[in-house]
């Protein structure tokens, strides 16, 4: 008699590891931005700070609402979370502000628990809300830490390093949609050389500025989130490609990197397409959607 | 070639043991195939208890007292006698002898070998942990060899083994046997699940994909253990009621020769191994089934599994496209779970999967996905 199908084995990699190894991959770039900005005593404070608000407003949560902690740790994983937030909002804020931004993103993220929504979404989400509240108060760690006046290499070693370090950690242990970063990175490149070429001043320097730059942090550890981007292998390709098409043309004409944070919060509206287009069951439209694609390309450099 | 790299440990065993024949064999047929004994008679081994309704014959698998017929046979049994069917013409043999494609398929030998170009012998054993064909393949090499050359004379005009290159035995022992036979070509593959699959091994060979039956790109594939069971049929008269399975536990590993309608109670207490609280798998690891101490075992199982395993739970998913990435037929089982109980399920076709369980198995968040394939296969069947 049959009790259960198989498989009876499983891939030691979990949702949690993966999470886990997504917290290792922060550290470079932490460990880097904490040396770089010198003030490693607040920028302390403040990490801790905001583990602690979320672990004992989780505290208080479980109490109220009759739930093992464990469960919703899990669902959370507050130390990922706060070492993300730790690198993009500004340090410069006072300690009241901080504890709002953690307190606003457990509220979203409850939300998401309730309505099974994505679970980066709250963290942009508290993260868009506090920079319009605080924004001007301060640029965040990462836009700190490309050093003026510097040379590239100077800067490739110093910041592009520990981002690219993380990131290949990510890749070896299988634990990030790779395509998506590695397809932007090279539309990035292959644009900016391309306007480069023909000169086009703005665009030639959002280049520069993209590659020794916060987006870069954007484009190996956000960018490729799993929950908000397409499934199929041709949706991440086509992904990276879009995202890597915006990025060039948004980023050169605003003055900080705020602007990717939207380019993020918008551009998850493509991954149904994106899905659609890389399905088994979408033969027809694979066909068109990706000489549709190269067209495009082409047409906005020729527009350049 | 696509498939995954699955943990494996290279401890082969090559001996097969005999297990004693049990008091009881129960032996399963369909409602369509007829009968022939009756309550009563007594049967001998390798004797015809009716036939199928491809009209293949079912083979007694002991000697015995029959004492039931519906809705199976039941036979007490006795001292072995065996019955020899030989001297027949090869197509007529493996109708006779009740030959069955022991690969998993379970489909009558005798209606896929036809004339055709090339046979493929298939000798990669993808399971985990699993090596009856790698022990048939060891100690049998020179019969599996008299019976190619038999049927490369009869049938075919070319022969390919494929086989699993990350062991050296099988490796130098296929060499030194087939490296300058005429006609016969040998096939190293690397160590990859499902390569074993049928479809696999003709896109590595012939690099064209088949609907259906592989003989629309003139190829017959046929399991190692089946082509050694042909050997036995056509060269020794012995009908088959019996195979190599691998015995697997925590701590041990052995192959023993299972007759057909055995139980697995019976295997186990043969091998004085406890399975009390314990996980019993028929099959593979990642396509076999947990069952109960009292199923049977037929002759299309090619392992018994009875180890300690942890449950485990389901969490939400993450949309890391695993499952889409590794699917050997390109499904999206994560969607086909989205798209139960809803329109455009068929769009997704989850009738093309292959049970090889993948998608459960690379799961980072533990979803039972083939289970989910499985109820959209039978909503898709449903709906047809």
């Amino acid at each position: 008699m049959i009790k259960e199908n198989g498989p009876f084995i499983f891939t030691p990699l979990t949702s949690q590891k993966m999470r886990q190894y997504f917290f290792l991959a922060l550290l470079p770039i932490v460990f880097y931005s904490s040396i770089r900005y010198g003030h490693l005593l607040k920028l302390s404070s403040t990490f801790l700070l905001g583990i602690i608000t979320q672990i004992v407003l989780l505290t208080v949560y479980t109490k109220l609402s009759h739930q093992t902690f464990d469960k919703i740790k899990n669902q959370i994983a507050p130390l990922t979370t706060t070492l993300l937030m730790y690198l993009l909002i500004p340090p410069t804020l006072p300690v009241w502000a901080i504890c709002f931004t953690t307190s606003l993103y457990l509220l979203f993220q409850f939300l998401y628990l309730k309505y099974h929504l994505n679970r980066l979404t709250p963290f942009f989400l508290s993260l868009i809300l506090s920079l319009l509240f605080f924004g001007k108060i301060g640029y965040s760690i990462q836009e700190m830490l490309v050093i003026p006046n510097s040379s590239w290499l100077m800067n490739f070693m110093f910041y592009i390093f520990p981002c690219l370090l993380g990131f290949s950690f990510l890749i070896f242990t299988k634990s990030i949609k790779w395509k998506i970063s590695v397809i932007s990175l090279i539309t990035v490149m292959l644009l900016g050389t391309i306007t480069l070429l023909v000169k086009h001043q703005v665009l030639s320097e959002g280049l520069i500025k993209i590659l020794t730059s916060p987006i870069l942090l954007f484009l190996c550890f956000l960018a490729p989130d799993m929950e908000r981007t397409p499934v199929s292998g041709v949706g991440c390709v086509l992904y990276g490609v879009v995202l890597g098409m915006t990025i060039v043309l948004v980023s050169p004409y605003f003055l900080n990197v705020h602007s990717v944070y939207y380019l993020l919060w918008l551009l998850p509206i493509l991954t149904p397409f994106c899905d659609y287009i890389g399905s088994s069951s979408a033969p027809a439209w694979k066909k068109v959607a990706i000489p549709f694609t190269v067209f495009l390309f082409i047409f906005i450099i020729k527009l350049l | 070639m696509i498939g995954i790299r699955l943990e494996k440990k290279n401890q082969y065993q090559k001996e097969i043991d005999l297990l004693p024949c049990p008091k009881e064999i129960t032996i399963d047929y369909q409602k369509e195939d007829i009968i022939t004994v009756r309550k009563k008679d007594l049967v001998k081994t390798g004797m015809t208890l009716g036939t199928t309704k491809e009209g293949q014959a079912i083979i007694s698998s002991a000697t015995g007292i029959v004492l039931k017929t519906t809705p199976k046979i039941i036979i007490k049994t006795k001292e072995d006698i065996l019955i020899n069917k030989k001297n027949m013409e090869l197509i007529t043999c493996l109708k006779e002898a009740g030959i069955y494609g022991l690969s998993g398929s379970f489909k009558p030998t005798y209606q896929k070998y036809q004339k055709a170009k090339t046979l493929i012998v298939n000798a990669v054993e993808c399971e985990p942990y699993v090596q009856a064909d790698y022990a048939i393949a060891v100690n049998y090499m020179e019969e599996i060899k008299t019976m190619i050359n038999t049927l490369l004379e009869q049938l075919y005009d070319e022969v390919v083994i494929a086989f699993s290159g990350h062991d050296r035995t099988l490796v130098e022992l296929f060499t030194t046997n087939f490296a300058n036979v005429d006609k016969v070509r040998l096939l190293s593959l690397p160590n990859l699940y499902p390569l074993g699959w049928e479809k696999s091994l003709v896109r590595c060979i012939k690099h064209v994909d088949y609907d259906k039956d592989p003989l629309e790109v003139g190829c017959v594939v046929s399991n190692i253990s089946t082509i050694y069971a042909i050997y036995e049929a056509y060269f020794l008269g012995k009908p088959l009621y019996e195979r190599v399975i691998t015995v697997i536990t925590d701590n041990k590993k052995q192959n023993v020769w299972v007759r057909n309608g055995m139980k697995v109670k019976d295997i186990l207490q043969s091998l004085q191994i406890p399975y009390e609280n314990k996980k019993i798998i028929l099959g593979g690891l990642m396509m076999g089934k947990a069952v109960t101490a009292s199923t049977v075992v037929t002759l299309k199982d090619n392992a018994i599994f009875c180890i300690e395993q942890e449950k485990q739970i389901e969490q939400p998913c993450i949309r890391c496209g695993k499952c889409t990435n590794t699917c050997p037929v390109k499904l999206q089982p994560i969607l086909i779970k989205e798209h139960l109980d809803k329109k455009g399920l068929e769009r997704l076709h989850p009738e093309k999967c292959i049970d090889c369980s993948i998608c459960s198995y690379i799961c980072p968040s533990r979803i039972p996905l083939k289970k989910y394939i499985l109820k959209a296969k039978k909503q898709v069947d449903y709906h047809d």
